[in-house]
C-alpha cells in the first residue's frame, strides 16, 4: 500500500486512486495514519506539467471565431 | 388454561377516561401513547433485510471488506467462494438475503455489521437480543454473534469482544434464531457477525432478518419504507454507476487548462468526511464548451455534506462551463464511503 499527497486535505490511495480526507472518522485516513506510524512515508504531490501554449488558431477556435469573422471584427 | 378475557374497556384506577378501548371489529383505540420498553426504531441493524445493495450483489473476492449488500461487510476467511444476493431461499415476507457460497474444499465466509455510537450507545448496561434467519446446506454449522468495543467508531476490522455467541446447525428452511447478552456499560461501539462453518463446494448459506435490539425478548422483524432504508444506507456510502446514457453526474468548469472543477451535495449528510473514488476514470466524459475531455485523475476536497473535485483532463480552455458525465458505452461509478 502507498499513498500521495495532493494540494487539497486529502490523500491518495495509490493503488485506487481513492482520496482519503483528512478526517480521523474516516477509517482508511486511520488506515493512513496507523501506516505512516509504521515508519511509512506519503509520495510527494507532483503538479501536472503545464500544457503547451494555445497556437492563434486554437485561440480563435476556443473564442468560436472564424478568420473571416475576426477580420470583419477589425475593419480589415 | 387458557381464557378468554371478554371486555370493552379498560381503565386505570384514577382514571377518567379509558385507557383502552375495544371493537367488534377487532380494532384497539389507545387513550394515551403506546410505551414500548424499546423505541419503535427497535433494530440498531441497518439494512437487515439485505434490500440495499449500491456496491453491486455478487463477488468472490476475499479480502475482509465491504462489498456488496449496504452495510455489510463480508470475508472469505478460508478457500473460495462467492457473496452474492439470494431471493430464493427466503423467510416469507423477505426479498433478499446475503448468501455466501463455498467454491472449495473446507472454505468459509463470514458477515459483519458494524453499529456506530450513535446508534447503539444508549445500550450500554442493558440487556440485547439479536436474531436472525438462517438457511443452508443442511448439516452445516453457523455462528452467530455480537459483541462490543469500548473505542467510539470502532472501524469493523478492529477487533471487538463478544457478548453472546451461539452455533446453529443450518437446514434448508429459513429458520429464525436468538441470541442474548448484556452490553457491558462501558460499550460505544456494537458489531454483530455471523461465521460460516467450513463448506465444501456448492455449500452454502444465508442469512436475512438481521435485527439487534433492547430487551431479552425478540420482536417481530422490524419493516422499513425501502427509502428509508436507502437513506440510511447512504449516510455510510453512496454510488452512482453508469447505465448505459451520458446521465450527468456534476457541472462545473474548467479551473485550469488541464483541471475541470466540480461540486456536489451528498443525498445525505455521511457519517464522516468520506473517502471518494471512480472506477475507470478514463470512462468518464468531460463536456467543455462542445469538446469532450477525457479526465485521468481526481483530487477533492470533501466534508459530511458536500464534495469539490478537480479531474486532470487534456487541455480545455479556462473558465469554460464544463459538465462530467457518464459514457454511454463505457461502464465507470463513483463512490463515497464512510464505513466504519
Amino acid at each position: 500500500m502507498t499513498y500521495t499527497l495532493t494540494p487539497y486535505p486529502c490523500i491518495v490511495r495509490d493503488a485506487d486512486g481513492a482520496n482519503i480526507p483528512f478526517d480521523e472518522a474516516n477509517t482508511d485516513y486511520q488506515a493512513y495514519l496507523a501506516w505512516v506510524a509504521e515508519g511509512n512515508t506519503p509520495n510527494p504531490y507532483v503538479p501536472p506539467p503545464e500544457p503547451a501554449p494555445l497556437t492563434p488558431q486554437e485561440k480563435l477556435a476556443a473564442a468560436g471565431l472564424t478568420v473571416p469573422e475576426l477580420k470583419a471584427l477589425l475593419g480589415l | 388454561m387458557a381464557a378468554t378475557l371478554q371486555t370493552s374497556i379498560i381503565q386505570a384506577s384514577g382514571s377518567t377516561t379509558p385507557n383502552l378501548t375495544l371493537d367488534t371489529a377487532g380494532n384497539a383505540t389507545v387513550g394515551g401513547m403506546v410505551v414500548p420498553a424499546s423505541s419503535f426504531k427497535r433494530n440498531r441493524i441497518i439494512n437487515g433485510d439485505m434490500r440495499v445493495w449500491q456496491r453491486g450483489t455478487s463477488t468472490t473476492t476475499t479480502t475482509s471488506a465491504y462489498l456488496t449488500a449496504d452495510r455489510w461487510a463480508s470475508w472469505i476467511q478460508a478457500g473460495s467462494g462467492t457473496i452474492s444476493q439470494e431471493t430464493s431461499v427466503v423467510p416469507s415476507g423477505f426479498q433478499y438475503g446475503l448468501k455466501f457460497t463455498s467454491s472449495g474444499a473446507s472454505s468459509n465466509g463470514n458477515f459483519y455489521q458494524t453499529i456506530e455510537t450513535l446508534n447503539c450507545v444508549d445500550m450500554a448496561g442493558q440487556n440485547a437480543i439479536a436474531s436472525i434467519y438462517l438457511a443452508g446446506t443442511a448439516g452445516r454449522t453457523v455462528s452467530i454473534n455480537f459483541g462490543y468495543s469500548t473505542t467510539t467508531d470502532a472501524a469493523f476490522t478492529s477487533g471487538f469482544t463478544s457478548i453472546a455467541s451461539s452455533t446453529v446447525t443450518l437446514t434448508t428452511t429459513p429458520t429464525r434464531y436468538f441470541i442474548t447478552g448484556a452490553i457491558p456499560s462501558n460499550a460505544k461501539t456494537l458489531q454483530m457477525w455471523i461465521i460460516g462453518g467450513a463448506m465444501n463446494s456448492t455449500e452454502y448459506y444465508t442469512i436475512t432478518g438481521v435485527q439487534l435490539e433492547v430487551g431479552s425478548v425478540a420482536t417481530p422483524y422490524e419493516r422499513q419504507i425501502y427509502s428509508d432504508q436507502l437513506a440510511q444506507c447512504q449516510r455510510y456510502y453512496w454510488q452512482i454507476n453508469s447505465d448505459g446514457t451520458y446521465a450527468g453526474i456534476a457541472s462545473g468548469q474548467m479551473n485550469g487548462a488541464t483541471i475541470a472543477r466540480f461540486t456536489l451535495r451528498y443525498p445525505q449528510p455521511m457519517r464522516a468526511a468520506p473517502t471518494v473514488s471512480f472506477t475507470n476514470i478514463g470512462n468518464l466524459i468531460v463536456n467543455q464548451g462542445g469538446a469532450d475531455l477525457t479526465p485521468s485523475a481526481l483530487t477533492s476536497y470533501t466534508n459530511t455534506t458536500n464534495l469539490l473535485f478537480d479531474l486532470t483532463t487534456g487541455t480545455g480552455v479556462i473558465g469554460r462551463g464544463s459538465t462530467v458525465i457518464f459514457n454511454q458505452s463505457a461502464s465507470s461509478s463513483m463512490q463515497a464511503s464512510a464505513e466504519l
